[in-house]
């Protein structure tokens, strides 16, 4: 009985596909795509750890339990990740709380320096860490201190600033999306303001914050970027299976302590995606009004500000001593100013630049369109394996960097699909290691347009092809254009996966950055690390300028009320 | 019926089938609809009256049962190649386009040439008055003109086969009288078949041929507007259109003429039904609020308390209780010359004999 429905439902959805054969031309081609660049070279990864010579072995699967040297990385990664998830989602709670629910002022300066961290090579923060606290940091000899930064609290402290922005742009939209009636409603059943943000806003925030700071955790786990510039003996894992792969050779190795670090965060992203976000509250509660708590009690709102004004000046000082480094001649020794380190850059990284730019610029419009017709396929169609689409597509979301760095050289080491070597291989990984955002939020954008919008077009004769570039892309365009910029800013910016796929012909700034770093040339570093922000700025200042003029006035959906 | 241009035949439509939310939205449903014609589906949400139209216009498809168009099976085509155009409840128009670009959208997908577009846009525009909009952008439109560059967009193309969903529930009630009548004028002018789903049996009844009631997924009562008043099918018909009066009665006697039926006590005949209902059957007697008249308690077929009144100025509506204390409402036109009676009185109702409908009891 319930093998005849299931099979009436199967024939019917290949009826429905073969009367629309653009569309399962389309469906085929992604599927090919995302089997290709997602799935197979994680089937590697698998592959290479466990079988050997044909057999099944787990060989370093056995080991790791038993040597210390492979099992400390991933304690350490795990107890980085819960520090830095409590201290990055208390600061990003006291940021979102502050700029939603209080009337401090300068809000805009607030959020715009909190956002500050997202726009630039994260382990930036871990440069002007070692700028500022080092052994010739600035903190260090002013105060003629005798402390080591290089393990644990720099790791905190760096990825605590790196991955706080994420934490707060959650934040920031549960806790202004509560409807501040429920809060009245309490204070007015005589609760006090402490028992109202206690009983009420906490509670309704909770999903928010267990998402947030899983969110964080995950960063904090594949982060790379900082762990190799500041972990000093405190291995973590990114950076032990970077160690195995490019200082040992042992491939096996790094596969298998890929695994154990895509094991982790393929668990958070599962029960965040089915557990967590179906408890939100807010999208339940009723009409916002609009006006909020805005006249905040000075008891509250003081200690927030000065909080909020210390963290600011923090991150302000963290860029602001990498900026005044990359004018200066040599760090900790010689602080006079000079622009040599930008010709270096211009003169040895000229090429790099413009790698980096080329790579990002094919790679940004290319993984935009490619995620936006997923989410359109996925939010709009009925098709035998939607649902997995979804998942495959979505997937790389919880994949660490380094995992598909490894998975990469393993996937396309050899032929069928031969890549090593080429810009194509470092485009491919941007492209599909970005996708799940674009995806996600092409989903959202989406599900906001009446379906009628389009149904009328196809009511009117239009196929497929047609109504997507005529009528959806059209309405997702401003939001499309943002998402792409995101998507740059991304490719400019990332290291933890394609440090592993760059090849001596071509190199990319952040490589660069790093190898600086590593020959302790940090006034070099810096200037690259300014060299990236800039440009990353004016993408950003020329997109907003872009969407501005195109799609002055905004444009509304309409729909029913 | 061959010059049926749209034919439902034993649809059916079940929703996530086989999983725990299985809905079966549409259930075994059949109707033609003639060329020309108007059909309202008519029916509360969740009746499968949108859930049809749309298996109709091809966004849906079929669990079980055909659908045809000017004859053709057209189950399996998608919406592009149906020769159906709809009118959304939500209007649908493309927000980035001005009102000529959304007009000329359906011609533009057919490779009209550019100047017989401009020709057919202008006279489509000036049908429903709105020439001189064509530059402008559609968010800058009132909901009346959406409205109706919706209609102009879905009529343009010359559909076979014209579909409205709810088209007027977006619009304030004094708009939605105006342009019911608009929809109605243009669908007879160009006489374009049309299939036209409703929750608001007013609008329904003032603007079809047909009207398709439906419930729970089948059709109910197939009918003119006057037919599913005064003679509905069943009780929620009865209920359904208007208000009605479902009281219990038993057929005294039946003969070829008419029959007689007991209601509290006395007999009342009819000329009519004899044909349809035997001795001692159990019956429902459909009575409308407004089919009686109120009398001395003695002179009437029912005598009733007055319970509660509710006075809206050109009639007032009485809840009255029945000696068995079942409970019936009564309206009176223009109170102001008869008065409005108090609650507790006593008072005679003498039903109109013509206006009366007997339903079979079921159950």
């Amino acid at each position: 009985m319930k093998m005849d429905v299931y099979r009436r439902q199967v024939r019917g959805e290949l009826r429905r596909l073969r009367r629309d054969p653009v569309l399962l031309g389309i469906v085929a081609v992604i599927f090919a795509l995302l089997g290709i660049f997602i799935l197979f070279p994680l089937v590697k990864v698998l592959q290479l750890s466990l079988w050997a010579d044909g057999s099944f072995q787990p060989k370093y699967f056995l080991e790791f339990f038993q040597k210390v040297y492979y099992w400390r990385p991933l304690v350490n990664s795990l107890i980085v990740g819960a520090l830095v998830a409590v201290c990055g989602t208390t600061v990003a709670f006291i940021f979102a709380y502050g700029i939603s629910r209080t009337d401090i002022r300068f809000k805009g300066v607030f959020r715009l320096i909190a956002m500050m961290p997202i726009v630039s090579p994260p382990f930036l923060i871990a440069l002007s860490a070692i700028l500022l606290l080092g052994n010739h940091g600035m903190i260090t000899e002013a105060l003629n201190l005798d402390w080591d930064i290089y393990g644990l609290p720099g790791l905190v402290l760096t990825e605590t600033l790196a991955y706080f922005p994420i934490a707060f742009m959650i934040l920031e939209g549960v806790l202004s999306k509560i409807d501040p009636s429920i809060e009245e409603a309490a204070l007015d059943m005589g609760a006090s303001k402490l028992r109202t943000f206690l009983t009420v806003t906490l509670p309704l925030a909770v999903p928010g914050i267990a998402s947030a700071s899983l969110l964080v955790f995950i960063r904090s786990l594949e982060d790379f970027g900082n762990p190799v510039v500041i972990q000093g003996r405190f291995r973590v894992l990114t950076v032990a299976a970077y160690h195995a792969v490019t200082g040992r050779y042992n491939l096996p190795l790094g596969s298998t302590l890929a695994i154990f670090m895509l094991l982790p965060t393929l668990m958070i992203f599962v029960v965040q995606r089915y557990y967590i976000s179906r408890r939100s509250y807010v999208t339940v509660t009723g009409k916002p009004s609009g006006i909020g708590l805005k006249s905040t009690e000075k008891a509250v709102k003081i200690p927030i500000f000065i909080a909020m004004s210390l963290l600011s000046a923090i991150i302000l000082l963290v860029y602001g001593v990498v900026l005044v480094g990359s004018f200066t001649t040599l760090w900790g020794y010689d602080h006079s100013f000079t622009l040599a380190n930008y010709a270096y850059v211009f003169k040895v990284g000229g090429q790099y630049v413009w790698d980096t730019l080329r790579i990002a610029l094919v790679a940004t419009p290319v993984g935009g369109l490619l995620s936006i017709l997923i989410a359109y396929l996925v939010v709009r169609k009925r098709f035998i394996g939607r649902g997995a689409m979804e998942f495959v597509s979505m997937l790389n979301f919880a994949v660490p960097g380094v995992v598909v760095g490894i998975a990469y050289i393993l996937a396309f080491n050899t032929p069928p699909f031969q890549l090593t070597g080429t810009v194509f291989i470092i485009m491919l990984v941007f492209i599909f290691r970005r996708m799940p955002v674009g995806i996600r939020d092409g989903i959202a954008q989406l599900q906001q347009i009446d379906p009628a919008i389009e149904e009328a077009s196809s009511s009117l004769g239009a196929g497929f092809f047609r109504t997507f570039t005529r009528v959806t892309l059209p309405l997702v365009a401003p939001a499309f254009l943002s998402g792409m910029v995101y998507m740059f800013v991304r490719c400019m910016t990332a290291i933890s996966a394609v440090i592993f796929v760059v090849s001596a012909g071509v190199q990319l700034l952040t490589v660069a950055l790093l190898y600086e770093v590593d020959q302790a040339n940090l006034a070099a570093a810096a200037a690259y690390g300014y060299v990236i922000i800039a440009i990353v700025l004016t993408a950003i200042v020329l997109m907003r300028f872009v969407v501005g003029k195109l799609f002055k006035g905004g444009l509304t959906p309409m729909g029913g009320e | 019926m061959t010059d049926a241009v749209v034919r439902f035949e034993n649809l059916v439509k079940i929703f996530a089938e086989g999983s725990k939310r299985e809905v079966r939205a549409v259930d075994d449903f059949s109707l033609s609809v003639a060329r020309g014609d108007l059909v309202t589906l008519l029916g509360p949400s969740g009746c499968g009256k949108t859930t049809s139209l749309r298996i109709l216009a091809g966004f849906e498809t079929a669990t079980a049962g055909n659908v045809y168009i000017d004859g053709h099976r057209v189950n399996d085509l998608p919406p592009q190649n149906r020769s159906t155009s709809m009118v959304f409840q939500s209007y649908g128009l493309f927000p980035h386009m001005t009102v000529f670009e959304n007009v000329a959208y359906g011609l533009r997908v057919k490779h009209v040439p550019r100047s017989e577009i401009r020709v057919q846009v202008r006279d489509v525009l000036a049908l429903v008055g709105l020439v001189g909009l064509e530059s402008r952008s559609v968010a800058k439109l009132s909901g009346g003109q959406q409205q109706r560059v919706a209609l102009c967009r879905a009529i343009i193309t010359k559909p076979h086969v014209l579909l409205f969903d709810e088209p007027l529930s977006n619009l304030d009630a004094k708009l939605r009288k105006g342009t019911r009548e608009q929809i109605r004028q243009l669908q007879q002018e160009l006489e374009i078949t049309s299939v036209y789903v409703t929750h608001d049996q007013a609008e329904a009844m003032s603007i079809s041929d047909w009207v398709a009631v439906m419930h729970d997924g089948k059709l109910q009562q197939l009918g003119s507007a006057e037919e599913i008043y005064s003679q509905p099918a069943n009780r929620f018909v009865a209920d359904f259109i208007g208000e009605a009066n479902l009281l219990a009665a038993r057929v005294a006697r039946s003969e070829a003429t008419g029959i007689a039926i007991s209601l509290h006590g006395r007999e009342i005949a009819l000329d009519r039904f004899g044909d349809v209902f035997s001795a001692n059957q159990e019956v429902d007697v459909v009575v409308r609020p407004e089919a009686m008249d109120l009398v001395e308690p003695s002179d009437g077929d029912l005598s009733a308390t007055v319970r509660f009144s509710h006075y809206t100025g050109s009639i007032v509506t009485y809840t009255m209780q029945l000696p068995d204390d079942e409970e019936i409402s009564v309206q009176v036109p223009n109170p102001t010359e008869t008065g409005v009676l108090q609650t507790g009185q006593l008072v005679g109702l003498r039903l109109h004999r013509r206006s009366l409908h007997v339903l079979e009891r079921k159950g």
